[in-house]
C-alpha cells in the first residue's frame, strides 16, 4: 500500500469518525435522531462498500477549482468533449438476389450540426453498389417535454417487400448460413425522410419518400453450409415511381400498460406517383400480470390496402412474426388481422432444474396462442388483388396453439429473448407441426419505440 | 402491517427508534387515558399505599379485609382519526420532491465519479478511474462543469484527449430524477407499493415504502425501498434491487444499489449513489465484479449564482478541464 493511499485511508478514518461529531454540534435538537437513523444506514453502506464509499481526497481540488473559474466558461480543454465524432465500420448483408453486400459505413457527429452518414456496399450476386448519404438531427422540445428528429437521406436500397416484419441482420444470417430466407426482395433509388416527435407517452411520425421501384434477379444460389435456397426465386415486384406520404403514432393508453400503433401511408398521382394506393395499419398490444409470476401478453395488429395492391405493399402473414404453423409470408393480401396472446412464466426456470445453460441467462417458459386471416388474396396466383371488405370471413382464419422456451439476453431490448417454441394447428387444413427459433420480443407485432 | 390502534401506546411507555404510535393525519401522536381511567388508577395507587404496611404487617398478625363494596367502571373511550393512506403518501411524496425541487434555484458541489474494479478479488478492489467536477446548476437550464481531477488507472495508448473515458453527464434538472423515478406522477402506475414500517424520531416520522414493477413481465425492472420523511416529504434514502439483470447476456446481475440524500441547508440533495455488479465473463485488467459510485458534496443551494459564471456554455454544460489528469501513477497535464 503506498504511502498516499495510507494517508488516504487515515484521512478518511479521521473524516469518519469526526463527522458524527461535528454533525451532531450542528444539529437542531428536533433533527438530531433523523440524522443519527440516517448516518446509521450511511454507515452500514460504508462498511458494505469499503473504499468504494470513502470520501474523495481534496488535496489540490481548490487550486484546480480556481484556474477553472479564472479561464472562464469560453476556455476548453484538450480533454473536453469533442466538436465533432467519427464512427466507421463494416456494412454486411447477404441475401439471394443481391448476394453478399460488402461495404462499409461512416458518421460524421457534429454537436451543432447534426450527423452525417454515409454507407457503401458491393454487391456480389448483381455486381452493384448499394448506398446512402443522410444527414440527421434532433433538438429537444421543452415546451411538449419531447424530441424532435430529422432524417433526409437519399440512395440506393434493398428491401424486402414484407414492410411490416423485416430484420436485416437476422434475416442475413439465416440466409448465408441455412439458405432458409423467405423474404421477396425489390429495389428502391430514391430519396426518403422521416419527422419524428418522441415523447415518454409516445411518438408521432411524417414521412415523405420519392423512389424508384423495380424488380431484382435471382443471382445467388449458394449459401455457407449448402447450395439451392429454399426458394429459388425472386419475386417480381412492381415498376414505377412511387411518391409516398405517411403518418404514424404510437400512444400508451393512459393508466394501463398498453400501446396503440398506427400507420397510414398515400401514395397517388397527384404527388407524382404511378401508384395509387392508401396503405393502413393498426397494432395494439400490452401485458397484464397475473400475479408475480404470470404475465398474459395479448397483442393485435389489423391491416388493410385501398387500390391498387402491388406487392410490395401487401400484408403477409406467415412465420415467426405472426402465425408460426406457415412458413414465413405464405399467405399475401390486400387485408390482414392476426391476434396472439403469450401466458409468461416470468421467473427463471434453468437454475431451479439445473438446465445446462449459463446460469445468468433467465430461461422462461410460456405457452401461446394465435389467430390470423389475410383477405384480398388471388386464389390462384396467392397475390394480393384489390377488394372492398374490410374484415375478413370468419373460414378464412387459421389458428394454433403452442408452448416454448425463452432464453432472455436482453439485447436489444431487455425484454428480447431466444425463443425456441412448437405451434401446432388448429383445424383441418394441410397445415403440420412446427417448430420455430426466433430472437424477438414478447410484443412483437407492435414496432419498438 | 400493524394496526393504529394495536400500535397506540401510553404517554409514559418507553418509545424505543423505530417504533411506531398511532397516526393522525397530520403525523401527531396522542394517547389518551379517561377520566375513568385516571380515577382507576388513583385508586390502585391507594390501596397499594395501604396495603403496603399491611403487606408488611402481615407477618405478625392481623389480616387486611377485602373491600368488596367500591366499584369503578371505566368505560372504553374508541379514538378515531383517519389514516394516512398510501396513496396520500405518495401524492405528498410527489408534491414534496416537485416542491423542493421548485425551491431550489441554483446549486453547486463536488461531484466524485468512482469505478472500483476487482471488488471481490482476492487483492481487494482496485482504484480503475475517478473523476471529481465541480458542478454548478441554476435555473431554468444553466449548467457548468468543471473537471478538478481525472485518474485512469489504465488509460489508452496514445490518448491525447478524446472522449472515450467514462464522464458523468449532468443534467441542468435538479430534480434529482435518480431518487424518486417510482414517485413521479409519469412512472407511479408503472410501480406497487406498500408501507413497510414508519418510524418516530422525534418530530420526524419516516415511512419506509416497498415498491416492485406493477408488471411481472418487467421482471428486470427496479424494486426496492425508500425512506420518505413525513414531515417535508422528501425521500432521504433509497435501496433498489434487480430481480434479474436487463441485460444477462453482458451484466450477471445488479447486486446491490443505494442512493443516499444528506441535507445541505434546508434542502434534502443527492449525496451517494452506489452500485455493486458483477459481469458475465471476466474482462481481462478489469476483473468481473466492480463498483460504482457517485459522490455529490460541498453542497451551496441558492446561493445567487452569477450568469456570467454560464454565459457561454450550452445547454448540456460544457466540461472544461482545469485541474490534472492522473494515469497510473503519472500526472499528464
Amino acid at each position: 500500500m503506498s504511502a498516499r493511499t495510507t494517508l488516504l485511508g487515515f484521512a478518511a478514518a479521521a473524516l469518519l469518525l469526526l463527522a458524527p461529531a461535528v454533525a451532531r454540534a450542528q444539529d437542531a435538537p428536533g433533527d438530531s435522531l433523523l440524522n443519527a437513523f440516517v448516518r446509521q444506514m450511511r454507515d452500514s453502506t460504508d462498511r458494505l462498500y469499503g473504499s468504494t464509499a470513502a470520501p474523495v481526497d481534496t488535496t489540490g481540488l481548490d487550486s484546480a477549482l480556481a484556474v477553472g473559474l479564472q479561464r472562464g466558461p469560453h476556455w476548453h480543454a484538450g480533454r473536453g468533449r469533442r466538436k465533432t465524432s467519427f464512427e466507421w465500420g463494416p456494412s454486411l448483408g447477404f441475401n439471394r438476389a443481391d448476394g453478399g453486400q460488402l461495404g462499409a459505413s461512416a458518421t460524421i457527429g457534429t454537436r451543432r450540426l447534426g450527423d452525417v452518414s454515409g454507407r457503401l456496399q458491393y454487391t456480389t450476386g448483381t455486381q452493384d453498389l448499394l448506398g446512402e448519404g443522410a444527414w440527421t438531427g434532433s433538438w429537444r422540445i421543452d415546451a411538449l417535454h419531447s424530441r424532435l428528429g430529422l432524417k433526409l437521406a437519399a440512395g440506393r436500397y434493398t428491401l424486402a417487400f414484407d414492410r411490416d416484419y423485416y430484420e436485416p441482420i437476422l434475416t442475413s444470417l439465416n440466409a448465408f448460413f441455412v439458405g432458409e430466407d423467405r423474404h421477396q426482395y425489390l429495389r428502391r433509388d430514391g430519396f426518403i425522410s422521416n419527422l419524428h416527435l418522441s415523447g415518454e407517452q409516445g411518438f408521432a411520425t411524417i414521412s415523405y419518400r420519392d423512389q424508384l421501384e423495380s424488380s431484382l434477379p435471382y443471382t445467388t444460389s449458394w449459401y455457407l453450409f449448402g447450395h439451392g435456397p429454399e426458394l429459388a426465386f425472386n419475386d417480381t415486384a412492381t415498376y414505377g415511381r412511387v411518391s409516398e406520404l405517411g403518418f404514424g403514432g404510437d400512444l400508451t393508453i393512459p393508466h394501463t400498460r398498453f400501446r396503440v400503433n398506427a400507420n397510414y401511408w398515400t401514395s397517388d398521382p397527384d404527388l407524382g406517383s404511378d401508384m395509387l394506393f392508401r396503405r393502413t395499419r393498426v397494432s395494439a398490444g400490452g401485458d397484464v400480470s397475473l400475479g408475480r409470476h404470470l404475465s398474459l401478453v395479448p397483442q393485435a395488429t389489423y391491416g388493410l390496402l385501398r387500390g391498387q395492391t402491388p406487392p410490395q405493399e401487401a400484408f403477409y402473414l406467415g412465420g415467426v412474426a405472426n402465425l408460426r404453423t406457415f412458413k414465413r409470408n405464405a399467405l399475401a393480401g390486400a387485408g390482414r388481422a392476426f391476434g396472439r396472446v403469450d401466458l409468461i412464466v416470468v421467473d427463471d426456470i434453468g437454475r431451479p432444474l439445473h438446465l445446462p445453460i449459463p446460469a445468468q441467462l433467465p430461461l422462461q417458459v410460456g405457452m401461446f396462442a394465435g389467430s390470423g386471416a389475410v383477405w384480398g388474396r388471388d386464389p390462384v396466383t396467392g397475390d394480393a388483388t384489390p377488394t372492398s371488405r374490410t374484415l375478413p370471413h370468419a373460414d378464412e382464419f387459421f389458428s394454433e396453439v403452442g408452448a416454448g422456451l425463452m432464453l432472455r439476453l436482453g439485447i436489444p431490448s431487455p425484454l428480447t429473448s431466444f425463443r425456441f417454441e412448437v405451434a401446432y394447428p388448429l383445424g383441418a387444413d394441410n397445415r403440420s407441426t412446427s417448430w420455430a427459433v426466433a430472437l424477438q420480443e414478447p410484443l412483437n407485432l407492435l414496432p419498438p419505440r | 402491517m400493524p394496526s393504529p390502534r394495536a400500535a397506540q401506546r401510553l404517554p409514559w411507555s418507553l418509545h424505543p427508534p423505530g417504533d411506531a404510535g398511532r397516526v393522525s393525519p397530520r403525523g401527531h401522536f396522542r394517547a389518551r387515558l379517561s377520566a375513568g381511567a385516571h380515577v382507576l388508577a388513583r385508586s390502585v395507587a391507594v390501596l397499594l399505599a395501604l396495603a403496603a404496611p399491611a403487606m408488611a404487617a402481615a407477618a405478625e398478625g392481623p389480616t387486611l379485609a377485602k373491600e368488596d363494596t367500591m366499584r369503578t367502571d371505566v368505560s372504553e373511550v374508541l379514538v378515531k382519526a383517519p389514516r394516512v393512506t398510501l396513496e396520500e403518501i405518495l401524492d405528498r411524496v410527489a408534491r414534496g420532491e416537485a416542491r423542493r425541487d421548485s425551491l431550489i434555484r441554483d446549486q453547486s458541489f463536488t461531484a466524485t465519479l468512482r469505478v472500483m474494479r476487482d471488488t471481490e478479488g482476492k487483492k481487494g478492489p482496485v482504484l480503475f478511474l475517478e473523476s471529481v467536477n465541480k458542478v454548478y446548476k441554476k435555473k431554468p437550464d444553466m449548467l457548468r462543469t468543471i473537471e478538478l481531477r481525472h485518474y485512469e488507472e489504465q488509460p489508452d495508448k496514445g490518448e491525447k484527449g478524446g472522449d472515450d473515458d467514462v464522464d458523468a453527464d449532468f443534467s441542468p434538472s435538479t430534480g434529482e430524477e435518480i431518487v424518486n423515478f417510482a414517485f413521479r406522477p409519469a412512472n407511479r402506475k408503472n410501480f406497487k407499493f406498500t408501507i413497510e414500517d414508519r418510524t418516530l424520531l422525534g418530530d420526524h416520522l419516516i415511512y419506509r415504502l416497498g415498491f416492485e414493477p406493477r408488471s411481472a413481465l418487467a421482471v428486470f425492472e427496479p424494486s426496492g425501498r425508500v425512506w420518505v420523511d413525513t414531515k417535508e416529504f422528501v425521500i432521504v434514502r433509497q435501496e433498489i434491487e434487480f430481480r434479474q439483470s436487463p441485460v444477462p447476456l453482458i451484466l450477471k446481475g445488479i447486486k446491490n444499489m443505494v442512493v443516499e440524500r444528506a441535507r445541505a441547508g434546508d434542502f434534502w440533495v443527492l449525496s451517494r449513489v452506489l452500485v455493486r455488479m458483477e459481469l458475465t465473463v471476466p474482462v481481462p485488467r478489469f476483473g468481473r465484479a466492480f463498483d460504482f459510485a457517485l459522490g455529490c458534496s460541498d453542497y451551496t443551494v441558492n446561493t445567487g449564482l452569477p450568469d456570467s459564471l454560464f454565459a457561454g456554455t450550452d445547454q448540456r454544460g460544457r466540461r472544461e478541464r482545469a485541474g490534472v489528469k492522473v494515469s497510473a501513477g503519472k500526472k499528464h497535464s
